[in-house]
């Protein structure tokens, strides 16, 4: 499949080097020579220097032709412009980065389609999605459902006083069955546990388990799960108008801000939103806004290094979760290691919600969700699968693979040693990158 | 954060392994050709397979498990050992032939064979059995377009940085173009086209009277401007000015940016005239050509083959860098022979089989020197070297000073070795820069064969050919110490 990826910024590299490692045709136009150059000798893309909205360069760079034209450069309006030209031009699906949510809306969506874009993709919105989400999950890094939500996914950091810390997998089986492990996170690297391996503090761990065992999971993880009663934010950029824009009331939020004009402004726009004028690095300032009062801080402000002191010392003196927006994607690894619940990436977001598109509806894979280096694969057992010959424990997996649950008829199950693939069965497999092969061959 | 790390020699040795195993298949070519023929080379040929390919085998077997994700400095590494190592095993059979190399003889001739060099040690080819001379063709053919070029169209798991990575050092050039995005395809292409126009020479020449075999080889070693030839005399032995023409062609095919000859292929004529590093090959072409007939025509020569012929032949033997020989030029005068000279320096197209300086580098260093002599009246100008939708920027510029640098001073530094051994000025440069450039044209002492220079000079002209080959910097960075920590 032919793809165009317009712009050079980090979203568009970020997405270069996932489509690139998926063997489609990517050719990536933009204005910097240098980013191109470097991204050329690396990874199976072509580059081509040219400006987002010009029709000669849009044409030299094959727009005519591509499947897919992703236009996501830092300018809403130069997206917009350049998605209408790339379908002009012949591209068959034309995807837009945006600014302004209200795009999102029905009517909206339907009168830039007639224009010619297909889909729009705001990151803020995005961003504000998943920390709405996660602020009803304390102590969940992060919860997808699959499988038409007949399983979970859940990630969790381990620490004190988890029960199942330093447990290993074998033993935490003994404890209870409800839940799977199906991927560790230990230093970076992506562990697909067995039966020895063990929990250590700080791991990320990935469970599959039947909706309802959620409770059950954050005692196991020494958890309490406590509600979040208000919510403190600092700075008052777009994502943080746009997670005021969709934060449930039930919650109390609080915006403190240094700059007194920004705060008059905000206070304007969101009436409901106590704004407070004041350092948000100033800790009696977060205690005096209760910050120990079942709190969850939110670290929005513009600067990235900023963001993740602010989150640690929150969480320090006692915030219930933090939050942290982080923006380099250079150490967005390094900061997941830090004491703050959950990291946020506008780019790295956009890039994974284009992706997961194109997994749901363009690329011919079976994936239902794509972690950094971890698929997630929903695949169907056929009568002749060499998955429904034995039992789960005697197909001798290789250890970059497990198969995480399935649904039969409609229910979803966990799977242990014991279990029995059937034909028809929807199994749930996770497998690290480069593995693919090896699952097509089980399911062949 | 990855290139940071130990080097993974079971990595590098892993892919060295699958390309012993390649060079091992190429040599049963020869064997069941000699076993065909009834000579007695296939003994040489069997041994040699079986030795490379039992190489090839160990690193493969004991490293099987292993990934071959590599990153740069790894690249850097295979490029150049896979380079020697792929010289020392393709030199088994001249060693074990009926008529034996010395070790460094048949380095020598492998090395100038893999990089497309053409300068031989053998004073009487002839003497040659036929098996022998259709694997000197070979290693030329596969060298031209490059050895690792090979593995990434075969090898699908090369398809990631690291096969990138292999392209970029393998390739000639200053800027490497990907003709689809990704590197296998790119490869299958360029061998595509390669292909192509070698099977395109062979019915030409038979046409002109040569023998299938003859053609065969001569093909190979045309199109990837390398030179070896199956005659003594060259392509002076056929006496024909029409192979001489169909070679000049080819040759002149073989110095040309095979990414240009892909698309001009596929229809793009239009890009071919708009290219001016085409159109620059091509004007000194034929600017050089007219000033020598001009020079041949002033002494007396008459007739189109001595004329147009000749001087067109030998002028693209120089600038293409394959070193077929017509005519004695050694007759013409100092003129046609400091152009000679000049042109093997320069050498063709970037991204072609040639070796040489590149005329793209060179329209590069021009471009600065006119945006210098602006800069000297305008010091506020902003100039820019820019010409087929590239533009250079210093780091561009500041990287061919130090390719050109190292270029003189090993050039300098083999006619230096030359000449301490009692050899004359022009015969010790014309030599080094013949080498240097991977042209292989011989001058005076070296003027049939290379082979009777001592030893010393062999080994400093084999480590010149790689240089050119490679292009200085990959081999390069392997004698800088950090490379290793």
């Amino acid at each position: 499949m032919k793809i165009l990826i317009v712009g050079n910024g980090d979203t568009a590299i970020h997405l270069a080097k996932m489509l690139s490692q998926e063997n489609q045709d990517v050719v990536v136009m933009g204005i910097d020579s240098h980013v191109l150059s470097e991204l050329d000798a690396h990874y199976n893309v072509i580059t081509s220097l040219g400006k987002d909205i010009s029709i000669e360069a849009l044409k030299r760079s094959g727009a005519s032709d591509c499947d897919l034209f992703i236009a996501v450069t830092p300018y809403e309006n130069h997206n917009i412009v350049s998605s209408q030209l790339g379908k002009w031009l012949g591209a068959k699906t034309t995807i837009a980065r945006i600014d302004n949510p209200e795009f999102l809306s029905p009517e909206a969506s339907n009168h830039f389609r007639s224009l010619g874009i297909d889909r729009m993709v705001n990151p803020e919105y995005l961003v504000a999605r998943e920390i709405c989400i996660s602020l009803g999950n304390v102590w969940m890094r992060s919860l997808h459902k699959i499988a038409k939500g007949e399983l979970c996914i859940c990630s969790v950091k381990l620490s004190e006083p988890s029960p199942i810390l330093f447990k290993s997998i074998a033993e935490f089986g003994q404890i209870t069955q409800e839940f799977h492990v199906a991927l560790i996170k230990r230093n970076g690297e992506s562990i697909i546990p067995g039966g020895s391996h063990s929990f250590e503090r700080n791991d990320i761990v990935y469970f599959t388990f039947r909706p309802g065992s959620e409770k059950r999971l954050g005692e196991l993880c020494g958890k309490t799960n406590r509600e979040i009663k208000r919510v403190i934010i600092t700075g008052t950029g777009k994502i943080a108008e746009t997670v005021c824009g969709m934060i449930p009331d039930l919650y109390g939020v609080k915006v403190i801000e240094p700059d007194r004009e920004k705060c008059l402004r905000f206070a304007d726009s969101f009436p409901s939103v106590t704004v407070v004028n004041a350092d948000f690095r100033d800790i009696n300032v977060q205690r005096e806004e209760g910050i120990r009062d079942n709190c969850a801080f939110l670290a929005l402000g513009d600067s990235s290094e900023t963001n993740i002191v602010s989150a640690t010392v929150a969480k320090h003196i006692g915030a219930l979760k933090t939050i942290a927006q982080v923006e380099d994607t250079q150490y967005f690894d390094e900061v997941q290691a830090l004491d703050i619940d959950t990291v946020v990436n506008k780019k790295l977001l956009t890039s994974s919600r284009i992706y997961q598109f194109l997994i749901d509806s363009v690329l011919d894979s079976p994936r239902c969700l794509a972690f950094e280096d971890t698929d997630v694969l929903e695949i169907v057992a056929q009568d002749s699968s060499m998955i429904t010959r034995h039992n789960v424990r005697d197909l001798k997996l290789s250890s970059d693979m497990t198969i995480a649950g399935l649904t039969r008829g409609g229910h979803g199950m966990l799977v242990n040693g014991d279990s029995r693939i059937e034909p028809g069965d929807h199994v749930v497999v996770f497998s690290l990158h480069g593995t693919l092969r090896k699952v097509e061959r089980l399911f062949r | 954060m990855n290139e940071l790390c130990n080097l993974r020699y079971s990595r590098i040795l892993k892919i060295a392994g699958f390309l012993l195993i390649l060079e091992g298949v190429l040599m049963t070519v020869p064997l069941i050709f000699s076993l065909f023929e009834g000579g007695n080379d296939w003994k040489a040929f069997l041994v040699s397979a079986l030795i490379t390919l039992f190489c090839g085998c160990i690193p493969v077997l004991i490293f099987r498990f292993e990934e071959t994700r590599i990153y740069r400095r790894e690249g850097y590494l295979l490029i150049s050992g896979i380079w020697i190592l792929f010289s020392l095993f393709g030199m088994l059979p001249f060693m074990l032939s009926e008529a034996p190399l010395s070790l460094t003889d048949a380095f020598f001739e492998t090395i100038s064979g893999f990089t497309t060099t053409g300068a031989t040690v053998m004073g009487d080819v002839e003497q040659e059995s036929r098996a022998i001379l259709l694997w000197r063709s070979e290693i030329q053919w596969i060298g031209g377009l490059g050895i690792v070029l090979f593995l990434i169209a075969i090898l699908p798991t090369l398809n990631d940085s690291g096969g990138i990575s292999l392209f970029n050092a393998e390739i000639t050039g200053i800027t490497h173009d990907k003709l689809h995005p990704r590197i296998r395809q790119t490869a299958l292409s360029l061998w595509g086209v390669y292909g192509i126009i070698t099977l395109t020479m062979i019915p030409l020449l038979m046409l002109g009277g040569m023998s299938l075999f003859d053609s065969v080889c001569q093909s190979m070693t045309t199109v990837s401007t390398g030179g070896f030839s199956t005659r003594n005399g060259s392509i002076a032995a056929w006496g024909s000015s029409y192979i001489a023409a169909v070679t000049s062609v080819f040759m002149l095919l073989g110095g040309m940016n095979f990414t240009l000859l892909y698309n001009a292929v596929h229809g793009e004529w239009k890009a071919l005239i708009r290219n001016h590093v085409f159109v620059s090959y091509l004007l000194i072409v034929l600017s050089t050509t007219a000033i020598i007939s001009v020079c041949l025509y002033t002494a007396g020569e008459t007739g189109g083959d001595h004329l147009i012929v000749a001087p067109l032949f030998q002028i693209a033997s120089a600038i293409t860098s394959t070193g077929f020989t017509y005519s004695d030029f050694a007759l013409w005068g100092s003129l046609p022979l400091i152009l000679i000279i000049m042109l093997m320096v320069c050498g063709a197209c970037a991204g072609s089989t040639t070796g040489g300086v590149k005329i793209d580098r060179i329209m590069v260093m021009l471009g600065n020197l006119k945006n210098e002599i602006v800069h000297t009246l305008f010091p506020n100008h902003i100039e820019r070297v820019s010409f087929d939708g590239k533009t250079f920027r210093e780091n561009d510029l500041v990287r061919i000073l130090a390719f050109l640098t190292v270029y003189i001073l090993t050039l300098s530094a083999g006619a230096l070795l030359m000449s301490a051994y009692g050899y004359n000025l022009t015969d010790s440069i014309f030599s080094s820069a013949s080498c240097m450039g991977n042209t292989g044209l011989g001058y005076g002492a070296t003027g049939s064969s290379y082979g009777a220079l001592p030893s010393t000079v062999k080994w400093m002209f084999s480590l010149e050919m790689l240089l050119g080959r490679l292009e200085i910097f990959s081999v390069l960075v392997l004698f800088y110490r950090r490379f290793w920590k």
